[in-house]
């Protein structure tokens, strides 16, 4: 029934200026998403308001167009620049950049559209098929279940991050909680470790810090060096081999589904179900030493599950009206601007929306492979350009994407700071991306804790009651303590007598 | 950088690590209570994280003070050599060049400003000839103007 209703919208839509609007928004999101500081938040926010006055149809094709191609642009700074244009695109550096940087751009590229293809029908399947269902589940997240999912979220990041040194990857992790509690608390009101300071207020904004952290820390190593870069004159080639994504047949599904039930967890965005996934992927690997290398795994799953968290995401928004990621916040207040009305009742409503809907996204998804895979070459002569005449160029970006988020030079300021302080740290072993996910995910630490502990009485048995929270926790601890002593110890005793028990050596 | 100079680092990061919790947590027992109880109050989740990336501090000064990482002396030869190396001099040059160019953000025109910015960090880092210099200056800030000043309305200085 629902894929007779999806196919015919879906042939509906395929009228000629409903595919160039598509398209169009889905180029546009692309360029947001590579340019650094602009994010798919920011890029839907702009064209809500540039689409104010069209019919409703055109302009949530728009909307979805630019959410799709910008949570997939970021891959293309990221692997050829390694700074992540977006957010979510963080973990696709690990590997994308090294292997841009081993003569494999273009097959990096068009790995991670084609991951990020696949994805995104994993999240279109969702979205057309599960959306009450799944809306529900979204539901059985309270306070303690979301704190251990941002625990474990920064946990996670550390561990990937600092192979050699997870303490290290942990300690830049809590760093950054410490500082996102900087501003205005959400429980009381009362603001801290301003020091006087009344534009900190508000606390630090997530895009300078983000820029900061990764581009302006970019430009300053690659402009410390002498300008002897390689010109890379292997490309490779583009449209990725069926082998390759045949190998990683369950690692797409996997980091698909992976990305889909982080999506539809309010609040929790793309750049956790990266992570997740990326860690998931990096655990079930025969060659787990060769992540951080340009493991083509690594790039899949972390572009998979960041595309299908834009399906997951927008579950919670059609079907409760809360939103499962940032920008799906901003496109629930622009349904609502063009007078639609997303939430339990849209099913009894307007039954067939879900469905106009998920074939816009489809549209979206298409746009985004074709483009992804045609305009891959030019993009790569990036690669080609001394860093004297690019870094500038990229400074200048990072400038005004920062500036253009609330038009005040203070968030400049905040852009250098957190750029300077980021570089030693790199320099000193201690990693970018669990310091800046703590930042993302302290406000979200602090106010989940606290609101758990007011409904508890103080009692902190309520953290360990739900199954939900207890899963959780197992997950923090084997990611803090997995790989500790006593626990490989445990480990190998068990596995020895499996496989005495099944007459196996080990 | 080597793994005796990486373990030098990590006693001086520690003990960066053990003070910054020791502020963080100080600052956070000077917080008002919260009338519910202490839990609620908004100094308990910095309190709590504070005292961890203290004792992730502690736990890698001790580990440095085993592997030896305490026993390093600064000495006017390695100033020198900081003093002489390129990197940092390329380093120190395009901070200032950041620095001079936050100053003047909001005094002078944007399209001036990132003119001259593109031309002077090109021109230092041996980017690219005089003339192409001058023309990717003049062309990257008009399209960055245009795109956002005119077409997404953002005001620029």
């Amino acid at each position: 029934m629902g894929v007779i209703q999806l196919f015919s919208e879906i042939g509906k839509q395929a009228i000629p200026l409903d595919l160039l609007i598509m398209f169009a928004a889905t180029f546009l999101g692309i360029v947001i998403g590579m340019l650094p500081g602009l994010t798919a938040t920011m890029g839907i926010a702009l064209l809500t308001t540039l689409t104010f006055k069209w019919d409703a149809g055109s302009a949530i094709m728009t909307l979805i167009g630019i959410y799709i191609g910008a949570i997939y642009g970021g891959s293309r700074t990221a692997i050829l620049l390694n700074i992540p244009g977006t957010p979510a695109n963080a973990a696709t550096c690990l590997d994308g950049y090294p292997l841009a940087r081993s003569g494999k751009g273009a097959e990096a590229i068009g790995l991670a559209t084609t991951a990020s293809f696949l994805g995104s029908v994993v999240g279109l399947i969702a979205l057309s098929f599960f959306t009450p269902v799944l809306g529900n589940m979204a539901l059985e997240f309270k306070s303690y279940e979301i704190f251990w999912l941002a625990v474990f979220g920064v946990a996670i990041c550390g561990n990937l991050t600092a192979s050699k040194d997870h303490l290290k990857g942990w300690v830049s992790g809590i760093f950054g909680i410490l500082l996102s509690f900087v501003g205005m608390d959400k429980i009381q009101g009362f603001t801290r470790y301003t020091f006087g300071i009344q534009n900190l207020n508000a606390g630090f904004d997530i895009i300078p810090v983000l820029v900061g952290t990764y581009g302006l820390v970019e430009i300053i190593h690659n402009l410390s060096m002498q300008d002897n870069k390689e010109v890379v004159t292997q490309l490779g080639r583009v449209i990725p081999r069926l082998r390759d994504l045949a190998a990683n047949w369950w690692n797409i599904i996997r980091s698909g589904l992976t990305g889909v039930v982080v999506g539809i967890i309010p609040g929790v965005g793309e750049n956790i179900a990266s992570y997740v996934a990326y860690d998931f992927a990096k655990r079930a690997s025969k060659t787990p030493e060769r992540f951080g290398h340009g493991a083509k795994e690594g790039l899949i799953a972390s572009e998979t599950a960041n595309n299908a968290c834009v399906g997951g995401a927008l579950v919670p928004v059609l079907s409760l009206a809360i939103p499962g990621s940032p920008p799906a916040a901003v496109l629930l207040a622009a349904l609502w601007i063009h007078g639609l009305r997303p939430g339990p009742l849209l099913m009894m409503e307007n039954p067939n929306y879900i469905y106009q809907f998920s074939a816009m996204f489809f549209w979206g998804t298409l746009a985004m492979l074709i483009l992804g895979l045609t305009i891959v070459k030019p993009m790569l002569h990036i690669l080609k350009l001394k860093n004297g005449l690019l870094m500038p160029l990229v400074f200048l970006f990072c400038t005004i994407g920062t500036f253009s988020i609330n038009g005040r030079p203070f968030d400049l300021m905040v852009m250098v700071f957190f750029g300077l302080l980021a570089f030693p740290m790199r320099k000193l072993g201690f990693p970018d991306a669990p310091f800046v996910l703590g930042i993302i995910l302290g406000p979200m630490i602090d106010e989940n804790m606290r609101r758990g502990l007011i409904l508890s009485d103080g009692n902190f048995g309520a953290f360990f009651h739900s199954p939900i929270s207890l899963v959780l926790v197992v997950f923090v601890a084997f990611t803090l303590f997995g790989r500790s002593a006593p626990v490989m110890w445990v480990r190998g005793g068990a596995k020895r007598g499996v496989a005495a028990l099944l007459g196996r050596k080990v | 950088m080597t793994d005796s100079q990486m373990r030098k680092a990590d006693f001086l990061s520690a003990i960066v690590l053990m003070a910054l919790g020791a502020v963080f947590v100080a600052v956070a027992l000077g917080m008002p209570p919260y009338k519910q109880g202490w839990y609620a109050a908004p100094g308990f989740t910095p309190l709590v994280f504070g005292s961890i990336l203290g004792f992730m501090g502690l736990i890698l000064f001790a580990r440095t003070l085993i592997k030896g990482g305490w026993a390093f002396r600064l000495n006017a030869d390695h100033w020198r050599r900081v003093r002489d190396s390129k990197a940092v001099r390329r380093v120190s040059v395009m901070c200032a060049f950041i620095f001079a160019f936050l100053f003047l953000f909001d005094k002078v025109p944007f399209l001036l400003l990132s003119s001259a910015f593109l031309f002077g960090t090109i021109w230092y880092f041996k980017g690219a000839k005089l003339w192409v210099n001058a023309v990717v200056s003049v062309v990257a800030t008009t399209i960055v103007w245009y795109i956002f000043g005119v077409i997404f309305m953002i005001p620029l200085p």
